[in-house]
Parts: C-alpha cells; structure tokens; sequence
C-alpha cells in the first residue's frame, strides 16, 4: 500500500512533466483513434465481401476487437512504459531504480504513465457498445463478472508478456526486436478468431496467451464454446501464471544486470 | 563501518556472432568473454572517514561503487556496510546511504527541485522536522533556495551538482557515496561543493567514500586515500604518506640576474631554462634547499627564487605508471 501511494506521486510528478508537452498528448490520442478506426474499417470491408469470417460475424468480429483493445488500453495506459525499460538497462540509467527503499518495478512504472490509453479506451467502449447492442444481447450479472474479470486479466497477461521481453534486455541488452514481433501477434489477434489460422498458429498464441485476451473469453461471452464452463475459470489463471513467471524473470534480471561504464 | 573482502566482479559477454541469426546465435552461444574490472579489493573504512578513490579511467572505479551501493552484484566477495549486503538487503540498506553520480542526475528532470525534494521525502519517509532541518542546512551552505523553483533540466551544472547532493542528504543518511561530484565544474562551484562535503562530513560524522580525476579534490578533502588500477588496489593509506614516499623531489626555480647557460648542481638536474629562468630538480633527502642555493649564488647573481612541492597529480601519475609497467609485465 505504502509503495502504491509512492506509485500514485510519482504519477503525478511525471503527468506535471507531461503536461509541458500537450500537443504530443491530444495528437497521441487522434492518432490512436484514427488507427482503430481504419483497423475497424478493414475488417468491415472483408466481412462485408465474405458475410462471416468461420462462423463469425461481423460483429462477433467486432465484439472481439473490442475485448482485445480494452484490456489492451489499461495496460497501453499503466504498463506501456515496459517498451522503454531496453534503454534504461543499455544506457545504465536503470542504476536509479536501485538506490531507493521502494521496489524498482514501482519506481520504473512511476515514470510515466501512456495517454495514449485513454484513445483505446475510448474505441473499446464504443465497439463493445456496438456489438453488444447490435447483437442484442443480454447478459446475466456473471457474464458481466466474467467480462470484467476476463478485462483485467487480458491486461494482466499482456503486461507480463511485456515485462517479460523487457526483462531479457538484461541478457541482451536490447529488447526492441522481441516487441516488435510481439506487436505483430497482437495485431493478428486483435482483428481474427485465431480458429482461422493453422494449428502452429493457435498454438504459439495460447502458449504466448495472447488470445486470452479475447479469444478465449469470446467463446465463453459469445456461446461459441461447446463445454465453456471450464474455460470459464482460465483466464485469471493465466493471469497469475503470466505474472509469476514474469516476476522469476525480472529478479534473475536484475541480479544480472551490469549497468554502464563510469 | 564498511568492510569489503577480495571482491571481484567479472563481466561476462557474450561473443557476437556474424551473419545469419547472428542476434539468436549470440544468444544461444555459449562463448563469453571475461573481463574482471574489479578483481579481489579488500578494504575497510571506519565511521567519520573521508575517503578518496581515484583511478584512471576503466580502473573499475565505478564499479566497486555500483557493488557498494547495491546496484551491481559482485561475482565473490563479500561487501558488509553497517551490517548489511547492499544488494540483498536493499530497502534496509539504501535508507542508510547517499549516492551522487555526477555524470547523471537522480533528480527529476522536467519539475523543479523542491518537487524531486519533496517527493524523496515521500520515499524515504523523513519527517516534517528533519526535512525542514536539512532543508534549511542546504539552504545555509548550498544556496539551495535561489534555485529550488527551478525544474532540473535549467540549471547550471553546479546548481545541479548541489541539487542532487540536497537530494541524496534528505533522508540524513550515514553515508554518502559519490562518483565524480565534481565532474565538469568551475573552480568557484568546486571549491563550494568541496566546502559543503567537508562539512557535512565534519558537523554530521557522515562517512564519505569519493572518487575523482581532481586531485585538489583528494587534497582539500580527503585524509585517506584509496588507489585502484586494473580492477587492485595499488594504494591505500594517508595522503600524507603518498608525499613521503613519492614526493621526495622538490623543484627549484631561480631567476638569474641575464640568460645563462644550463648547469648542474650537485645532488640537482636542470630541468629546463627559459630566458633566464632556470629549474632544478633536487631530492631533498640528498640536499637541502640552502645548500643548493649557496652552490648556485656564488657562481651567478640570484634576482628571485622559489621552492615548488611536487604536485600530488604527478605523484599519481608515477603510481599509476608503476602499475602500468607492472601491468605489460604480467
């Protein structure tokens, strides 16, 4: 509690920076919107060609966007800043996070925080609105929990991931690589049912659990799944397999880490 | 106070690969090369000292610092400091010290000071009372009040030197760590930053350990001195000590009367002569000042004259030379 309240400070002290710099702030945000709008648009077009995608709709399709882009826009919003840790760790500025008596994951994450979020947090609202009502659907108080639960996980397990490609800069030096291939997975499962794509493929993207940001959870909320009880349960899961593993990986890190020359 | 046992620290890397998948390849290969930048120093330094430790560049300075500080974990050897292992029990441990990397800030870049201040406050947990006593400490010695509303990134090196050692002072730790404080900084901000080390060290018993390219640093501060070159220690003992045993030349500089001629004296060389101005180089255990003097005045007529101590570079730079002999041997 006493480091989330360091956390919030810091925050406020990176958002006071931020603030100096507010036509990067409202263009981050048109630039996000923008970006969705076209993914949106792209989908649109080739459902509209085929009328469904596997047995998906259009908007099965966009109700599955929508969860991906909302558990996406918390962590794009709180964890964002993983995308930068490669820097810190090479130019050895990465020290500062070791002097001081609260945790370096709080004092990294207290640097700054991603507007950038609001823009997906406001795309996945109105598509999730869309395809909610477009489908006329209505849900029962536990698939509304199940909806939010699944939400914070899908944010949970796209952080770990993250932290996890940002922790091997410690081996490696750079992460940049890694999280660009990582952002190519994530743009083939936010916008497809990954049923349509090879084995290989389904497999790469449970066992890196991407799709458990949407996939998974759309069986569940869209009836798709034959037997979803289970499937019900395993995304929180995940979630906390996701953040041990990554919390193994950046304790060897930073017992790993070598800092810079003088 | 601060004990450190034969400590080494390797770093290992990796051998870069070429060509194809050279990134996976160098990932996956299991060919490093081993460099020990710091490679079995021992030493200890009680409570209230004020240490200097210099080096040449790449000595491994910076990172017996790191290992000191808790940020880098040595490969062996052991680091005790007030009881503690640094790295192991960091939030216990960095409550008790004070780091200052004069190459970069840990203040907050874009606000102004009193902000980054404030927030340290925060961190550390200090009271209202002791913040506002060290505040006011900071504001005595280091003017810290003309620039306190000031964010990070606008000013002088010198003002940001002061800033970052207000900030590393804020929690009153026990001991305070810095590397290069005075890297880059005119001589007037030197000698204040110089001034405010001494005290704190004096009026609070802070234990200081600095390293330096400066030795006015070493010689206006320090009584201890700890030299290091190739990952050893090549030194450690008083200033004072380093004078006897590698000062023993003195120089003298006499102004003759017109131009003369180069000449020895005995138990002195002639260094150089520049229109009239001639130095001799003498060991001041062979002869003294007055002997020379009396040699040198009865062949020319003296109009002026001077006795230079060996400046304490250039006794370090007779250490380190004897390292690097020692160094090419092994």
């Amino acid at each position: 509690m006493e480091e989330l309240r360091i956390y919030m400070k810091l925050i406020r002290i990176s958002m006071r920076s931020r603030l100096q710099y507010r036509a990067d702030f409202i263009t981050g945000i048109i630039s996000v919107l923008v970006l969705n709008a076209v993914n949106l648009g792209l989908i649109g077009i080739l459902v509209h060609r085929f009328s469904q995608l596997h047995g998906w709709t259009i908007w099965d399709l966009v109700f599955l966007y929508s969860m991906f882009v909302l558990s996406h826009s918390l962590y794009s919003l709180l964890f964002w800043h993983f995308n930068m840790m490669d820097t810190y760790i090479a130019q050895g500025t990465f020290d500062q996070f070791l002097i001081r008596p609260i945790s370096p994951l709080i004092q990294f994450l207290g640097r700054e925080i991603q507007y950038i979020g609001i823009g997906d947090i406001l795309v996945g609202v109105a598509a999730f609105s869309l395809a909610y009502s477009n489908k006329g659907l209505h849900w029962q108080a536990w698939q509304w929990l199940f909806f939010t639960v699944a939400i914070l996980s899908g944010t949970m397990i796209e952080m770990s991931i993250r932290w996890m490609i940002a922790s091997t800069a410690f081996w490696l030096g750079r992460s940049l690589s890694l999280a660009n291939i990582m952002n190519r997975f994530n743009l083939l499962v936010q916008q497809y049912p990954i049923d349509i794509f090879g084995t290989w493929f389904q497999v790469v993207v449970t066992v890196i659990p991407i799709s458990f940001l949407n996939y998974y959870p759309s069986l569940v909320l869209l009836g798709k799944a034959n037997d979803g009880t289970w499937l019900r349960f395993l995304p929180p899961m995940v979630a906390i397999v996701s953040i041990s593993a990554a919390t193994l990986v950046w304790r060897a890190g930073i017992r790993r880490y070598a800092s810079s020359g003088s | 106070m601060i004990h450190v046992d034969n400590l080494v620290k390797e770093y290992k890397r990796p051998v870069r690969k070429e060509g194809l998948f050279s990134g996976i390849r160098t990932l996956l290969s299991r060919d490093f090369a081993v460099k020990r930048a710091v490679d079995g120093i021992s030493f200890h330094i009680e409570p209230g000292e004020l240490v200097g430790y210099i080096g040449p560049n790449g000595a491994g300075k910076s990172t017996s610092i790191k290992m000191l500080t808790g940020i880098l974990v040595p490969t062996s050897g052991r680091i005790e400091v007030n009881g503690l292992a640094p790295h192991k029990q960091r939030k216990e441990y960095t409550r008790q010290i004070g780091v200052v990397f004069g190459q970069k800030t840990q203040l907050w870049w874009d606000v102004p000071v009193i902000d980054s201040l404030r927030l340290l406050k925060d961190i550390y947990k200090v009271s209202d009372a002791e913040f506002k006593r060290n505040m006011e400490l900071f504001s005595d010695l280091l003017d810290l009040h003309e620039f306190q509303h000031t964010p990070v990134r606008q000013l002088s090196l010198g003002q940001r030197m002061r800033a970052d050692l207000a900030g590393a002072l804020i929690h009153t730790p026990r001991i305070l760590f810095l590397d290069e404080p005075t890297i880059g900084v005119d001589v007037v901000a030197k000698e204040r930053l110089r001034n405010f080390i001494k005290e704190i060290n004096r009026e609070r018993k802070v234990t200081v350990l600095l390293t330096t390219h400066d030795m006015r640093d070493i010689e206006k501060l320090c009584t201890r001195m700890m030299i290091i070159d190739h990952g050893q220690m090549i030194y450690d003992g008083s200033v004072e000590q380093i004078r006897e045993k590698y000062g023993r030349h003195r120089t003298l500089v006499v102004q003759f009367e017109r131009e003369i001629p180069e000449f020895s004296a005995p138990n002195a060389e002639c260094l150089k002569s520049v229109g009239g101005k001639l130095w001799f180089r003498f060991d001041r255990l062979a002869t003294t000042p007055s002997e020379l003097i009396a040699y040198i005045s009865a062949r020319y007529p003296i109009v002026d004259l001077a006795v230079e101590e060996p400046e304490i570079e250039d006794m370090v730079r007779t250490i380190y030379g004897g390292s690097e002999a020692r160094g090419k041997e092994a």
